[in-house]
């Protein structure tokens, strides 16, 4: 049965149907959410932890959640949000072992099965990490999930402008890598 | 408002053709009206069978809720050929790639996931170490500062006039009027070595002390230096007086 947003936050509240709830919501949004991370994180693992703890902040606060915020913006606010911190942790990690943490993610793209370095889309991957973290996010959201500068903008809590700014310059710098790489 | 027959009276002084009357010259069957009804009824039921034959046949199927997401997907393809044109005026090559992400997940993954990990405890936050170096330096300084001035203060007050202070005010002598007299005895008899022995010092030092030996030790010199130096002692204090 398709149960739109509310009426999930609705059983959500309810002590009775708050776990079926609960399993219904992850159903919905597992798949977009797992796809949001692993874009930035690449590994499979690394995304499969985050999105664990993505659900149980969302488990821990969806009680209080006041519907500012639609339910979707609101989880991928928060699966952002745990984006960014690992990305901050691996980026310290690395500068005590002396290793690069982007060139970290790099590695990992070429370490994937299926890495065909001659093949377009995973050229476009590599040159996504040479992106700072947030332009990165960006770039994602618009290129890949096509979603509109007012919804990012409410999910990343920059201006629309800002936002269209930031894609349009890691468009050309992706498109400055792929065609000298 | 102009009644019929003033109308014709109208016309009649107009026109000698109308004078006739104005009855119209389409026929229509005796009986249609008759009939009107039923023929319509006719009409309509043959409309409604002509429909049951349009509706679609079982075989064509279409996808669940197609209906109700026709407009939202109508709407996402709209805005796919936005970011389209926006690329194209951005980063053209961009265009030519599939947005085809690359990584792979095994197809049971979604179905069989869970929330398996055990939430923390707290939700305290971990802070880094090194995001803001000037805090820490400044922390350290002050807590060696503090560390340093306690210690120089323990220092030099220790001699100074409130430790004195604060052995002036205990009052000794209220103090040991309060403790029995056998427990005094017990005391001194069991800490020897608070006990002076007054034996031992001036034994050792009649032993130093023996004028002769001490005499026979100093040269004639020494001895008129001394005795030089005593008599002007003498007669500075008696200038002195």
């Amino acid at each position: 049965m398709h149960l739109d947003d509310r009426e999930l936050l609705d059983l959500f509240r309810e002590s009775s149907t708050k776990e079926s709830a609960f399993a219904a919501i992850i159903k919905k949004f597992q798949e977009r959410l797992y796809w949001h991370i692993r874009k930035m994180v690449i590994s499979h693992d690394d995304t499969n932890d985050m999105l664990q703890n993505v659900f149980i902040k969302v488990w821990k606060g969806l009680e209080n959640f006041r519907e500012d915020s639609q339910l979707y913006t609101w989880l991928y606010r928060i699966a952002t949000n745990e984006c960014l911190t690992f990305l901050e942790q691996r980026k310290k990690k690395a500068t005590f072992s002396l290793e690069d943490g982007d060139n970290g993610l790099s590695n990992s793209i070429k370490a994937d099965q299926g890495f065909d370095g001659n093949k377009l889309e995973w050229k476009l991957q590599l040159a996504i990490q040479t992106l700072p973290e947030r332009q990165r996010l960006v770039f994602n959201l618009r290129y890949f999930d096509a979603m509109p500068y007012e919804r990012m903008s409410k999910i990343l809590e920059t201006s629309e402008g800002a936002l269209k700014a930031s894609y349009h310059h890691a468009a050309k710098k992706i498109e400055h890598y792929i065609l000298n790489n | 408002m102009e009644t019929r027959e003033t109308i014709l009276k109208e016309l009649n002084a107009k026109t000698v053709i109308l004078d006739k009357g104005i009855d119209l010259p389409y026929i229509v069957s005796d009986n249609y009206f008759d009939r009107f009804s039923s023929n319509l009824m006719k009409v309509i039921q043959g409309l409604e069978e002509e429909k049951e034959v349009t509706l679609p046949v079982p075989n064509f199927t279409m996808p669940d809720n197609y209906f109700s997401q026709l407009s939202d997907n109508i709407l996402a393809s709209i805005k796919r050929d936005e970011i389209k044109d926006e690329l194209l005026l951005v980063a053209p090559e961009l265009v030519t790639i599939s947005k085809e992400v690359p990584y792979k997940v095994s197809e049971k993954y979604f179905d069989n996931f869970n929330v398996t990990k055990k939430p923390q405890t707290d939700d305290a936050k971990v802070l880094t170490l090194y995001k803001k170096k000037w805090l820490q330096i400044a922390a350290a300084a002050s807590i060696a500062g503090v560390i340093a001035i306690s210690g120089y203060f323990a220092h030099y007050n220790t001699s100074s006039n409130d430790t004195y202070a604060s052995y002036k005010s205990v009052d000794v002598q209220g103090s040991v009027k309060k403790v029995s007299d056998d427990d005094l005895e017990k005391y001194l008899n069991n800490n020897d070595y608070l006990t002076v022995n007054t034996d031992e010092i001036t034994g050792d030092e009649n032993e130093d002390l023996n004028p002769k030996q001490e005499i026979k030790s100093v040269s004639d010199n020494e001895l008129k230096q001394y005795l030089k130096e005593a008599g002007e002692g003498k007669k500075t204090v008696k200038k002195g007086i």
